[in-house]
């Protein structure tokens, strides 16, 4: 059974007066452990469908179900339970949160789930080392830079163990250094552990590690590709 | 736990912003408070003033004296009732008083006042008039030999009594104001008629003048003056028959130390006294209209505090909504990784708990010193309030001084906290409406 299951996917945005379709009418299925990419040009609809898929926007028709939930049956909190318990996001802007620490963004969604405070603390310093940020829990976003808050994100979507990680242009904003070693980690993680990711991507190193690429084109599925 | 580290981080971010904020809602309280620990102790200074001059703690006196202090309204046979108060309280201070209304003339003018007959040696445990007599007798005493610099504040000392305070057998003496005696062009030893009307006649007592006193209040001083409460009582007659009244005076008021259980013993005084013409008061039913000044006061004193309340609203509500529209797309962020509406919620919320604990904290610090300076130096408000200094007679220390007001602590405390957290609700939930995808959004 797919974890991820989307059925007739539309999302139009009114613009005003024009109506611009995002997405139209996508029919998709991820399966557990995929590490799938969307890519497609801008305005494709990579990001409307992971933020679909996510439950951090309303599709205008059709439905997305995740492991065996239809969000459209949610109510706003109880999609927020939802993407607490059993999503990870990693932002294309970093996104941390600047008042906090690395390790305090890494705890973030456990402490949202009321995992004690030592068991949280040591799970946080558990995936920063994974990525790679051993010694760096107390520093503020502000005193990392961008590779470095971006693998921040990757541990916060980690930290929760999520059954599926969303990844919006992840490697956007770094060099192609910092951006090959952040793909390479998040292969690790698939293959080690099982995670599942889908990108939003237009990077050719991240189109390469995919074992399973979806090509978008003006908010319809062009090509479904696996490795 | 964590939502509170994360409020207190947001509130730190902006550290100017949030330490301006704090500050308002600090000067808010603190002046509130000081302005209620003023009042508290301004009127717990009116409230003594009356309860040693007009009624003691509790009074015996005619059923209609409290709302009409007519002067037939009498207590006959009035030492029996004294001595009844005073077996039943031996530690207390009971004292009998009239007040005789009338114009007090010499042989160059006149000057209506208040004549107040008492008991002088009673009085004098309760009351401070007779001390001004001596403290100016010991001024006098220390002038001669005194240094250059402490003189002139003996001297006027030593003006604010010449003569001396009323022996309790003296049927004849007076004491009177500085005021009166310049408007009656008399000094020491001079003679003096008190004119009174009692039923349709108009009567008149000899009297001379014993003592001249200055409070500092010159229209307190203006209409009191005191004489023995033998010297009065002829002019305390039946309005119906027009005869001698046994024994008369207006009231007979006890002093303790304390006003505790006032009601018992208000209920103790009247079985003692056990008698159907008269009434046993505290003082509380005996001065309604001061009560009725005390409330007026307090509402408006009310109002004043709810209008400060609202400027503080006001300051919490423009921060906190200028932080959510400042943090939108990090709200977003929030949400997307999974905080309910609620949590945002509350998160501002948190954020106004500490802003308004942390301010009226401050608040109450801040307002420390000046409150030790309203208690221990306090306000001479002198003649400005002269016209307001009196109340049947009754002279008041024109330095007003704060009291502390639990209330202060206890009802304006909590109630300037409320304050931030109701400013903080219109903010908290424009944040946890916004929708994860749109808020992320946001530039």
């Amino acid at each position: 059974m797919p974890i991820v299951t989307v059925r007739g996917l539309s999302r139009t945005y009114t613009r005003g007066e024009h109506k611009v379709h995002a997405l139209r009418e996508v029919d998709l299925d991820i399966e557990a452990g995929e590490f799938t990419a969307l890519m497609g040009p801008s305005g494709s609809g990579k990001t409307t469908l992971l933020n679909l898929i996510g439950g951090l926007d309303a599709p205008t028709a059709g439905s997305v179900v995740v492991e065996g939930t239809d969000l459209a049956q949610l109510s706003a909190g109880a999609r927020s339970d939802l993407r607490r318990e059993r999503l990870g996001f990693v932002f294309q802007a970093y996104n941390l949160i600047p008042v906090l620490s690395a390790a305090e963004n890494a705890e973030f969604v456990l402490a949202l789930r009321g995992v004690p405070a030592a068991e949280r603390r040591e799970r946080a310093h558990a995936v920063l080392a994974q990525v790679g940020l051993k010694g760096l829990e107390d520093r503020r976003p502000g005193q990392l830079s961008g590779g470095q808050q971006q693998r921040v994100a990757v541990a916060r979507a980690l930290a929760g163990n999520p059954a599926v990680i969303l990844a919006d242009e992840p490697t956007a904003n770094l060099d192609s250094t910092t951006g090959h070693d952040l793909i390479e980690l998040m292969r690790e993680l698939n293959t080690r552990d099982g995670a599942t990711f889908i990108f939003a991507t237009h990077d050719p190193k991240v189109l390469d590690a995919a074992r399973r690429v979806i090509r978008l084109v003006d908010g319809e599925i062009d090509e479904d590709n696996r490795k | 736990m964590w939502l509170f580290t994360l409020a207190l981080r947001n509130l730190f971010r902006h550290r100017s912003r949030t330490l301006l904020t704090g500050l308002a809602i600090a000067a808010s309280f603190a002046l509130v408070a000081l302005h209620m620990h003023f009042e508290y102790g301004s009127w717990n200074q009116r409230i003594r003033g009356s309860v040693e001059a007009v009624s003691g703690h509790l009074v015996v006196q005619h059923p209609d004296r409290a709302d009409d202090p007519q002067v037939e309204y009498v207590v006959s046979r009035s030492a029996e009732v004294s001595g009844a108060l005073q077996r039943t309280f031996p530690e207390a201070r009971v004292l009998r008083r009239a007040q005789v209304g009338g114009l007090l003339a010499s042989p160059r003018n006149t000057s209506p006042l208040f004549v107040s007959g008492i008991e002088p040696d009673r009085e004098a445990q309760v009351t401070r008039i007779d001390d001004l007599f001596q403290d100016a007798d010991a001024a006098r005493a220390a002038l001669d030999s005194a240094p250059e610099p402490t003189r002139e504040a003996l001297q006027r000392e030593a003006e604010r009594g010449l003569g001396s305070w009323l022996e309790p057998q003296d049927l004849r003496g007076i004491v009177i104001g500085a005021p009166v005696a310049r408007t009656l062009e008399v000094e020491l030893g001079d003679r003096v008629v008190l004119m009174a009307q009692v039923g349709d006649e108009l009567q008149s007592i000899p009297l001379v003048v014993r003592g001249i006193y200055s409070t500092g209040i010159d229209r307190a001083d203006a209409v009191v003056a005191y004489t023995t409460l033998q010297a009065v009582q002829p002019l305390l007659v039946d309005p119906k028959t027009g005869e001698p009244v046994p024994d008369p005076a207006h009231q007979v008021a006890v002093h303790f130390e304390h006003e505790r259980g006032l009601d018992a013993l208000a209920a103790r005084a009247a079985q003692a006294v056990d008698r159907s013409d008269l009434s046993t008061l505290t003082w509380r039913q005996a001065m309604p209209t001061l009560l009725r000044q005390m409330e007026v006061d307090r509402s408006f004193g009310i109002i004043l505090h709810v209008f400060i309340g609202l400027i503080v609203v006001v300051v919490i509500f423009t921060t906190l909504l200028m932080s959510a529209l400042e943090r939108t797309r990090e709200i977003g962020l929030l949400m997307a990784l999974g905080m309910r509406p609620k949590h945002i919620r509350a998160m501002f919320w948190a954020e106004a708990a500490l802003l308004g604990l942390g301010g009226t904290v401050a608040g109450f610090v801040l307002h420390l010193p000046f409150y030790a300076f309203l208690a221990y130096v306090g306000i001479d408000l002198g003649d400005m309030i002269a016209g307001s200094s009196d109340i049947a007679g009754v002279v008041f220390d024109p330095v007003m001084r704060a009291e502390f007001d639990p209330d202060a602590l206890f009802y304006y405390g909590p109630f300037t906290f409320l304050l931030t957290l109701l400013a903080s609700i219109g903010p908290a939930y424009k944040a946890s409406r916004l929708t994860p995808v749109d808020a992320m959004r946001h530039t």
